[in-house]
C-alpha cells in the first residue's frame, strides 16, 4: 500500500494505492490520523485502491468519526468496482460521502 | 672466481650433479617430507624453508671456492716445482758438464802428447790439481799402445785423504777391460757416464766416471779411455738444499732407475724403480719408472718412498745423462692453507646460518605470538564464548588487521544474537498471541455435530477454518426455545486478539439478547447498540442472524452488512439473498434494524459463509469470488449440508492451492427438512 499527500483548493487530497488490508491498516491509520485537525477537508482518492478488507473500512470509519469529531469533512472518490461493492455489500457506501471523481469531491468538499 | 675455463668447466658439472642430487634426495621420499611439514608451527615451516635453499646454496658454494682454489693452488705449486727442479737440474748439469769440458781436453792433450808415459804422469797431477772436484783420473790403455806396456797401461791418480794425492796402475790390481767405464764407450765409440758406484778402494765415496775414448793420430780405432771419477757428495748436498713447502724433497735417479739420491737412505744405490714397483705392486711407480725411461718432463700423482704421504712429483731428465731429478711435495702441505681458510670459513658460517636461523625463529615468534593469542581467543569465541577478549592490537600489520577483522565479526556476531534473541521473543510473543486468539475462537464456536439429533426438522452444519493470523470470523447456532432456531454468521474487523475478543463479545452479547426474543432484528439492535458504546477503536462486526420457525418454516433474518447468503430451494437454481438491513455491528449504536421474512420448504438449502471464501486468492492473485461460489452450489449434486460445506472447504483450498491462507474461512449450511415427519436422507 502507498499513500501519497497533495492539496487541491484548500482540500487535503490522500491517494490510497494499492491493497488496504490488515497488514497495511495500522500504517494508514497512522499517516491518516495526522490530518485531523479543525475544519480539515480531507479527500480520500480511492482510484488506485485495489482491494480493501475489514481492516480496511475499519480505518476508514476511525478517520470519518476523528474527522467529525474535529468539525471537518471527509469524502471518498473514485472507488473501483470491487471496492464499492464491498462498500454496498457492507452498507458503508450509506454513512460516507462518496463522489465519482476528484473534482466532483472537490466541489463537495467546498461548499 | 672462474679464474679459468678448465676450472669453470669443472664447476658447472658439479652444480649440475649437485642439484641432481638433491632432487633425487628430495623425490625419494616426497610423502614424509610433506608430512613431516605439515601441521608443523609457521616458524618451523619458515625456518624448513630458508634453511633448506640456504645450506645447499652454501654448500655448492663452498665446494666450488674449494675447488677453484685448489686448482689455483695446483697450478702455482707445479710451477714452482717446475721452476725448482729446473734450477736444481742447471746446477748439477753444469757441474757435470763442467767435468765433462775438462775431461775431454784432458783427454785431447793426452793424445797430443803421442801417448808420452813421463808426459801422461805430468798431465795427470796437473789435471787433478787444478779440479778440485774430480776425485780420481785414469788413462787406461789398449795393449801395446804405450811403450813398453804390452799387457796394458792404466795409471790411476787419485786424491788420499783429501791432499796428498795417490798414484797406482791398475793393470795390477784387476784386469780392467772388462769393467764397464772401459769397454761401453770403447764399444760405444763417445763419451759415457758410469752408474753410480761406491768407490771400494777409493774411500768408500760415491762416485760416477766419466769415460772419454782415446783416438790414435789419424786412426779411428781406440788406444784407451781416459777417466775422470767425480764424487756425488756434491749432489748429496744440492739435493738436500732443496725445500719445498715443509716436508718436499727432491731425489735423483740414475740411467738405470737407481736411486743416487734419496732423503730414505735405505733405498739409495739398492733399488731400482722397476724392481720397487714390481715388489711393492705399485702401478704408479711403474708408470713413474716407464716415464723416466721416456725421458719425459711432467707432473704427476706421487706416494712419498720416505714416509707414504700423498703428494706430487715432478721430475725432468738430465742434461749430461739419462738421468732424472725430481721433486716431491705433499698433497696436504699443498692444501694445508686452503683447508684453515675452509676451516675458518665454516666458523663463519655456521654462526650465521644459527644467526639467520634465531632471527626467523625470532620473527616468526612476533608474528605467531598473537596468531596464537588470536587463534585461541577466536576459539572460544567459536565455542560460543562471545564475550571473550581477542588480544589487543599492537601493529596495523596483517596480524593487527586480522584482529580488527575478527573484532568487527565478533562486534557483529553480538549484535545478531542480540537481535535473534529480540526477534525470537517477539515472535514467540506474536506466536503466543495469535494461539490465544485461536483458542478464544475455537472455544466460542460449536463444536459437536450433529448438534441436535433428537431434531428431525432441520440439519446444520459449519465450519471454521483459521487463519494463520486468526481473522476473527464467528459462527454460533442454538435453539432460543423449543421450535425456534437461531443461527449466525460474522466477521469482526481486523485479525488477532482484538478481533477474536470482539467476536467473543459479540457471541455472549447474542447468547444474552437472544434469550427469549425471537425476532432478529431487535437481537441485532440491541447487539449493535451495547457494541458501539465507547467503541473508540471502530472495530465492527457483520452479522447475519436468522430465526428459523422449525415447525412451519418461516424464516426472519437481518443482514448488517454481511456477505449475502445463497438460497437453493430445491428444483430451483440458487439465488442470493440480497435483503439488506444496515450497517456492520459497532459503528451507529442507534440503528434500527427491521429484519425480512420468508417461508423455507422442504429440503430448501441455505448457504452462508464468510469473505474468507469469495475473497481467497490463488498465486496469480485472482479471487474464488461469488461466481465460482453459485456455480459450486448450482453443480452440487447433493443438499446433505456436511457434503456441501466440506465441498465449500475443499474447493477454496484447491483454490488457494500454493498460496497461505489470507483469512478465516467460514461456512454453515442449513437445509430445512419438513415440518413433519421429514428423514436426513438425502
Amino acid at each position: 500500500m502507498e499513500i501519497s499527500r497533495q492539496e487541491k483548493d484548500g482540500v487535503i487530497v490522500m491517494a490510497i494505492k494499492g491493497r488496504l488490508d490488515a497488514s497495511s491498516a495500522t500504517e494508514a491509520e497512522k499517516e491518516l490520523n495526522s490530518l485531523c485537525s479543525n475544519d480539515a477537508r480531507l479527500l480520500l482518492d480511492l482510484s488506485g485502491l485495489e482491494y480493501i478488507s475489514s481492516a480496511g473500512l475499519r480505518v476508514l470509519l476511525v478517520v470519518a468519526k476523528q474527522i467529525r469529531h474535529c468539525g471537518g469533512k471527509l469524502c471518498l472518490c473514485a472507488l473501483t468496482d470491487s471496492v464499492m461493492e464491498v462498500f454496498n455489500i457492507s452498507g458503508f457506501s450509506s454513512i460516507f460521502n462518496i463522489a465519482p471523481d476528484i473534482d466532483e469531491a472537490v466541489e463537495m468538499l467546498k461548499g | 672466481m672462474p679464474q679459468s675455463g678448465f676450472s669453470s668447466d669443472k664447476s658447472i658439472f658439479i652444480v649440475g650433479d649437485k642439484t641432481q642430487m638433491l632432487r633425487q634426495s628430495f623425490s625419494l621420499e616426497p610423502v614424509p617430507i610433506a608430512s613431516l611439514i605439515s601441521g608443523r608451527s609457521l616458524g618451523f615451516k619458515m625456518s624448513a624453508g630458508i634453511l633448506s635453499l640456504l645450506i645447499p646454496m652454501l654448500i655448492i658454494l663452498f665446494y666450488y671456492n674449494y675447488r677453484v682454489s685448489q686448482d689455483l693452488l695446483m697450478k702455482n705449486a707445479a710451477e714452482n716445482a717446475r721452476n725448482l727442479t729446473l734450477a736444481t737440474r742447471n746446477r748439477i748439469d753444469q757441474i757435470f758438464l763442467g767435468a765433462e769440458k775438462v775431461t775431454n781436453t784432458f783427454a785431447a792433450m793426452v793424445a797430443e802428447s803421442g801417448f808420452d808415459e813421463k808426459q801422461m804422469h805430468k798431465l795427470h797431477k796437473v789435471f787433478i790439481g787444478a779440479n778440485k772436484e774430480i776425485f780420481g783420473t785414469c788413462m787406461a790403455f789398449e795393449p801395446g799402445v804405450v811403450k813398453n806396456r804390452d799387457k796394458g797401461f792404466a795409471p790411476y791418480y787419485f786424491r788420499d785423504d783429501g791432499a796428498k794425492l795417490g798414484y797406482k796402475d791398475l793393470m795390477e790390481s784387476y784386469d780392467y777391460f772388462t769393467w764397464e767405464w772401459y769397454s761401453r764407450p770403447k764399444a760405444l765409440g763417445r763419451p759415457v757416464w758410469t752408474e753410480p758406484y761406491f768407490d771400494e778402494g777409493g774411500g768408500d765415496v760415491l762416485m760416477t766416471t766419466y769415460s772419454v775414448p782415446l783416438l790414435k793420430k789419424d786412426s779411428d780405432s781406440p788406444a784407451g779411455i781416459a777417466t775422470a771419477d767425480l764424487s756425488l757428495d756434491f749432489l748429496e748436498e744440492i739435493m738436500s738444499s732443496i725445500r719445498f713447502f715443509d716436508s718436499g724433497y727432491g731425489f735423483l735417479v740414475s740411467e738405470k732407475g737407481v736411486f743416487v739420491t734419496h732423503p730414505n737412505k735405505s733405498l739409495v744405490m739398492s733399488e731400482n724403480i722397476a724392481d720397487l714397483a714390481k715388489k711393492m705392486n705399485s702401478k704408479e711407480l711403474n708408470e713413474l719408472s716407464v716415464s723416466m725411461d721416456e725421458r719425459r718432463e711432467q707432473l704427476v700423482r706421487h706416494t712419498s718412498l720416505l714416509n707414504g704421504e700423498e703428494g706430487w712429483l715432478y721430475h725432468t731428465p738430465l742434461k749430461f745423462a739419462p738421468w732424472t731429478l725430481a721433486v716431491f711435495f705433499s698433497h696436504d702441505e699443498l692444501v694445508a692453507d686452503l683447508n684453515a681458510a675452509s676451516r675458518d670459513m665454516v666458523f663463519i658460517v655456521v654462526p650465521g646460518v644459527i644467526l639467520i636461523l634465531l632471527v626467523v625463529v625470532l620473527i616468526s615468534g612476533r608474528i605467531i605470538a598473537p596468531l596464537g593469542k588470536l587463534t585461541s581467543a577466536v576459539s572460544k569465541i567459536g565455542t560460543g564464548d562471545i564475550q571473550t577478549e581477542l588480544p589487543a592490537v599492537r601493529a596495523r600489520d596483517e596480524i593487527g588487521k586480522l584482529t580488527e577483522a575478527f573484532g568487527r565479526m565478533q562486534q557483529d556476531l553480538k549484535r545478531y544474537i542480540s537481535d535473534i534473541k529480540d526477534a525470537t521473543i517477539a515472535k514467540e510473543k506474536i506466536e503466543s498471541e495469535l494461539r490465544v486468539a485461536h483458542e478464544i475462537q475455537m472455544s466460542i464456536v460449536p463444536r459437536i455435530f450433529p448438534p441436535f439429533p433428537d431434531i428431525e426438522q432441520f440439519s446444520i452444519f459449519a465450519a471454521l477454518k483459521s487463519a494463520k493470523a486468526v481473522g476473527g470470523d464467528i459462527f454460533d447456532f442454538f435453539l432460543i426455545d423449543d421450535r425456534h432456531l437461531c443461527f449466525s454468521v460474522g466477521d469482526v474487523s481486523g485479525k488477532g486478539v482484538p478481533a477474536s475478543l470482539m467476536m467473543a463479545i459479540t457471541r455472549t452479547l447474542l447468547r444474552t439478547q437472544a434469550s427469549g426474543q425471537t425476532e432478529p432484528g431487535i437481537i441485532t439492535s440491541r447487539i449493535n447498540d451495547i457494541l458501539s458504546r465507547d467503541n473508540d477503536a471502530m472495530m465492527f462486526v457483520t452479522f447475519f442472524l436468522g430465526v428459523l420457525d422449525i415447525m412451519t418454516g418461516e424464516l426472519y433474518f437481518t443482514n448488517s452488512g454481511h456477505n449475502p447468503p445463497l438460497l437453493k430451494r430445491k428444483g430451483e437454481n440458487a439465488v442470493w439473498l440480497d435483503e439488506r438491513h444496515g450497517l456492520p455491528l459497532g459503528i451507529d449504536g442507534e440503528t434500527e434494524y427491521l429484519s425480512d421474512r420468508m417461508i423455507l420448504k422442504a429440503e430448501d438449502l441455505l448457504v452462508l459463509y464468510t469473505d474468507g471464501v469469495t475473497e481467497a486468492s490463488n498465486q496469480a492473485q485472482e479471487l474464488f469470488n461469488e461466481a465460482r461460489l453459485l456455480d459450486l452450489i448450482e453443480s452440487c449434486h447433493t443438499n446433505d449440508p456436511q457434503k456441501v460445506t466440506h465441498k465449500i472447504c475443499d474447493a477454496v483450498e484447491d483454490f488457494e492451492k500454493g498460496a497461505e491462507q489470507a483469512d478465516d474461512i467460514t461456512v454453515l449450511v442449513l437445509r430445512f427438512n419438513s415440518d413433519s415427519t421429514a428423514s436426513d436422507s438425502t
